[in-house]
């Protein structure tokens, strides 16, 4: 079920009426009113994921379960003394190891398969027939497996307690508002929301609700409309001159940023309807100033997920510089790989980690930790540049990303070094195509003036309410009169 | 919670009161134009046509055959219900609500091609617009609207048909081309005045005749329907730009399942696709369309010829 269709439109309200009000207010005074309520989450979660493929449950379930069931087991096996009992300590390892393994192989098996298997035959001119799997990738199965994951490795640090309540689990993977393209939630962090009773508030309902338009906007207008652009000039790239390759790698860089950080919004939002509070997931990632704040803002839930489950493990930033290179190196590809089975997604990933390097090998990776310009209306010149430098750095990355192959990167970037660069694509710009630069910019503005709020529409500050009120129903007509009829899936669903 | 559900009720309450006019206002744009997608279903569902030959098809029965020109050289009434990038599963519906409000012809002057009988209907397809300001006839709904694959909110829900599969821009866009006289139809037809442009015929290789079971069902269901109600029906194949025919590389089944539907229903068939028009581009806008000049040769050889046949009762 898409957030931007019709079905959802439905659903959301049917779920939000019944949780609070049957499985809240009229089973109050039952002992298993929390437990009905998380039970009552599954079921619409799992609704809401069925609709696409029923089938796919089945690997939710299996994933859910066995990390439930290594968290019991670990629980079983620890007497609290595991770390002085080396073979307690070595079974646990051994649990915590198992977990991942099933969880990493039913994603390797359903998402890289066919692609190392290609790629091995292709290297040694083997013929790949036969042993390819062909099948369709589940929605979201990287977010999913990732959420569990992290519940399995934090229970093993004893970050977290491990629950024994196994509805509340299953509510913890397949929460439907971030079940297919985020946020990665922590265990840390959703889990224990599952463990007790939420109240519902006025103010974070209502700030759910402007969030969700927020992204919806950012979705149907922006991204969508964009995606209409990029899918001409990429389609047809050896053939568009250069400014138009311009234009659809900006385009592309908006498309990504409107739809994913769309859906976030909207899944933040909606998870806030249900007294729920998701971790936030960009934060004005193209008004970074170097790489590396660039990283810091976007898609933070996968970021810091490599970082905490993987670069850190591995020694980090405080070790010696080879191994720092490695450790770079590491997160990048693996970002790179998580992104799919496809050699544009590791080169994007190297790329990144090279334009990464120089910053942590000079210690630099931490200098801006702040919100460019803070208290300030405009940034200054310096920040401008140094702005518009990385997101230029991250434009080059978007080609990489969009390509289908690393010879049409090439071939796109070879288009792009053309004096005919210079020349303003007029021709392109006809009918309501040149509306989509001006929802870009309203955006880009909007963002920028609440870039130190929780979300672009974060307006709770605004004292007259019918100010208020028509910021609602400008962002409703805009969305009705100029959301593309083109309307895609969100990119990050195939991820 | 009851302050945010109230607020909720409100705002949707809002919207609503803003969209019922906002519908009825933009419906009402459509009623009485002579823009070619609408033009026709608004004088079908006016009623009380009397036509003696009704001409159906795609675009190349609604820029090809001329109902001025039939009528001045067989002395009847006809009307062209043709339409724009149709195949069978669309036009049938639309003949039998031209059958419902109006009086049975005696003739169907019925256009075949290589996708006719193919399927292209369906919300998200090519002129979908068309349907939108009928919603509220009931007729319409079963027969036309319904079988395109609408649901419960395009029908009840004031404004998002209009929202849902354009946006209000491309419908504000449709609604200023109302008045565009380049879309005008009467009774139907439309002589297009355009030059010969072989581009999209360069970038074919090959045409291949194809048929969809259920549609050829449906079009054998229709003539079946026609012979019950003693309606004459003859196949037209309108001219082909020869190089395009040359191109389809199963001509002899497309002629075998024509010939063979045609002797099954007692339908006559007018073949044009080797006439010698077929090969002069100043006839043609593009491979497959006659232009405004072309149609009109070609409606009068085939207004001649089936006065020739003996069809028209004088």
């Amino acid at each position: 079920m898409l957030f931007n269709s019709i079905e959802f439109l439905l659903f959301l309200p049917a779920v939000f009426l019944l949780y609070w009000f049957v499985f809240d207010k009229f089973i109050r005074k039952s002992k298993h009113q929390l437990m009905l309520q998380n039970a009552f989450v599954v079921v619409a979660s799992y609704v809401f994921y069925g609709w696409w493929d029923w089938r796919f449950l089945v690997l939710i379930a299996i994933t859910s379960l066995c990390s439930w069931i290594s968290g019991i087991m670990m629980q079983c096996v620890d007497d609290g003394k595991a770390v002085e009992n080396k073979s307690v300590a070595r079974k646990i390892k051994l649990i915590t190891a198992v977990t991942i393994v099933i969880n990493l192989a039913i994603l390797a098996t359903f998402k890289y398969y066919d692609f190392f298997v290609t790629e091995f035959a292709k290297l040694f001119h083997l013929s790949a027939d036969g042993v390819l799997l062909n099948v369709v990738l589940p929605v979201g199965i990287s977010f999913y497996t990732f959420q569990a994951l992290s519940y399995s490795i934090d229970v093993y640090r004893r970050k977290i307690d491990p629950t024994r309540d196994v509805i509340a689990f299953f509510a913890y993977i397949s929460f439907f508002p971030q079940l297919v393209a985020g946020p990665i939630e922590r265990a840390t962090n959703l889990l224990p929301q599952f463990l007790k009773r939420r109240e519902f508030d006025y103010n974070n309902a209502v700030d759910g609700c402007r969030q969700i338009l927020w992204g919806l906007f950012k979705k149907l207008v922006v991204a969508d409309n964009c995606a209409v652009v990029v899918n001409q000039v990429f389609d047809d790239y050896a053939n568009m001159p250069a400014s138009i390759l311009l234009v659809g790698a900006l385009f592309f860089t908006f498309q990504i940023y409107g739809d994913f950080s769309g859906y976030s919004d909207i899944a933040i939002g909606t998870a806030k309807l249900f007294g729920i509070k998701l971790m936030r997931n960009f934060n004005v990632p193209y008004f970074s100033r170097d790489i590396a704040e660039f990283w810091r803002r976007w898609h933070i839930s996968l970021n810091t997920w490599f970082r905490d489950y993987v670069y850190i493990p591995l020694g980090g930033s405080r070790t010696t510089k080879a191994k720092v290179i490695r450790n770079i190196f590491v997160i990048f590809l693996l970002s790179g790989l998580w992104h799919g089975a496809n050699w544009t997604f590791i080169v994007w990933g190297v790329y990144h980690a090279l334009l990464f390097l120089p910053l942590i090998l000079l210690g630099r990776n931490r200098k801006y930790t702040n919100v460019v310009a803070e208290g300030k209306l405009l940034p200054s010149v310096k920040e401008i540049c140094m702005m518009l430098l990385t997101f230029v750095l991250v434009v080059v990355g978007w080609i990489i990303f969009r390509a289908e192959s690393i010879s049409d990167v090439w071939q796109y970037v070879f288009g792009l070094c053309d004096l005919d660069v210079f020349y303003a694509p007029y021709q392109f710009f006809v009918c309501s195509k040149n509306l989509v630069g001006c929802f870009v910019i309203l955006m880009l503005v909007v963002e920028w003036v609440n870039r130190t709020k929780e979300h672009g529409l974060d307006i709770m500050g605004v004292r007259k309410w019918w100010i208020r009120w028509g910021v609602y129903f400008l962002l409703v007509l805009i969305i009705v009169a100029f959301k593309s009829y083109d309307s895609t899936q969100f990119i990050y669903f195939q991820f | 919670m009851k302050r945010f559900l109230a607020k909720i009720l409100v705002f949707v309450f809002v919207l609503l009161v803003l969209a019922i006019p906002a519908d009825i206002i933009l419906t009402r744009q459509f009623s009485d134009t002579t823009d070619f997608r609408y033009a026709v279903w608004n004088d079908i569902l006016k009623g009380g046509m009397k036509n003696d030959i009704v001409v159906m098809g795609s675009s190349r029965s609604w820029v090809q055959i001329s109902p001025q020109i039939l009528d001045s050289v067989l002395h009847t009434n006809t009307y062209n219900i043709g339409m724009d990038g149709s195949c069978i599963d669309r036009q049938i519906p639309r003949y039998k609500i031209y059958r419902k409000y109006n009086a049975k012809p005696k003739i169907i002057i019925q256009e075949v091609g290589w996708s006719s009988t193919l399927q292209y209907g369906g919300r998200d397809s090519y002129l979908i617009e068309q349907y939108f300001p009928y919603f509220y006839n009931a007729d319409m709904r079963e027969m036309v609207i319904k079988p395109e694959g609408f649901d419960f909110f395009d029908f009840w829900m004031p404004m998002v048909r209009y929202v849902r599969y354009k946006n209000m821009g491309q419908i504000l866009h449709v609604v200023r081309g109302l008045s565009n006289p380049e879309m005008d139809v009467k009774k139907g037809y439309k002589g297009i005045e355009k030059d010969w442009d072989g581009s999209h015929l360069d970038k074919i290789d090959s045409i291949y005749f194809s048929y969809n079971e259920s549609s050829l069902r449906e079009f054998c269901d229709y003539l079946a329907d026609c012979n019950k109600d003693s309606v004459q029906v003859v196949f037209v194949y309108p001219p082909f730009y020869a190089d395009g025919t040359q191109k389809v590389v199963n001509l002899t089944e497309f002629y075998s399942l024509f010939d063979s539907v045609a002797s099954e229903y007692n339908v006559r068939i007018l073949n044009y696709l080797e006439d010698e028009m077929c090969s002069d581009t100043a006839y043609f806008y593009n491979a497959m369309h006659l232009n405004k000049r072309g149609s009109e040769k070609f409606s009068r050889i085939l207004a001649n010829d089936l006065d020739s046949i003996g069809l028209i009762e004088k």
